[in-house]
């Protein structure tokens, strides 16, 4: 749809590409400046971007 | 600088660090070895700065910290615990096992070493502490 590699992505808010594989892929959340950072790359709000999903202990 | 030559420049770095170690052994030069590595250790630091691309970010951050506690409780306990029992040998003033009194006596540097990383970690702790705001008066 916005016609973007991860490698783009990454270099555009500031990270490697392995962050934005472990995002996708849910290993990893991002910090608050990230989310932010990608929420506005895609015109988004952080809500369209990221589902919350509480841990269970 | 391209993340491709830093890591050459790295390899550079400890190939030179290598050469440089074996040649200190033949001509017994500590400091010559040892003024190498602080050069060798800013070196890489300054390429560092010098590179364009992400080589480390938030995530990778996450995981040297993680890794770096995690090291740090392990070699604690190892170390403390090798230390200690240097140290029980020490006062026995026996010989135990493969430990002579004299090595054993090395374990009070151990653990000299232990308490002060210790101690670094504390340090370290309260500066974290202050740095991120939780200490200091609660407002109203």
């Amino acid at each position: 749809m916005h016609d973007l590699t991860q490698e783009d992505l990454a270099r555009e808010v500031g990270v490697t590409r392995q962050t934005i594989l472990a995002i996708e892929k849910g290993k990893y959340d991002p910090s608050l400046e990230l989310a932010f950072k990608m929420a506005r790359r895609f015109g988004v709000t952080i809500e369209d971007l990221f589902i919350f999903g509480e841990q269970t202990p | 600088m391209k993340q491709y030559t830093y890591f050459l420049l790295l390899g550079i770095i400890a190939i030179l660090e290598a050469g440089i170690f074996f040649w200190s052994v033949e001509h017994l030069e500590p400091l010559i070895m040892t003024g190498a590595v602080i050069i060798g250790v800013l070196t890489a630091w300054i390429s560092r700065q010098m590179v364009d691309d992400v080589i480390t970010d938030e995530r990778s951050h996450l995981i040297t910290e993680k890794a770096s506690l995690r090291t740090l409780q392990v070699m604690g306990i190892v170390l403390f615990s090798y230390a200690l029992g240097g140290v029980v040998i020490s006062i026995g003033g026996e010989v135990f096992g493969p430990f002579s009194y004299q090595i054993a006596r090395f374990s009070f540097l151990l653990m000299f070493i232990v308490f002060l990383m210790i101690i670094v970690y504390v340090l370290f702790i309260f500066w974290y502490e202050r740095k991120f705001g939780a200490g200091g008066e609660d407002e109203e």
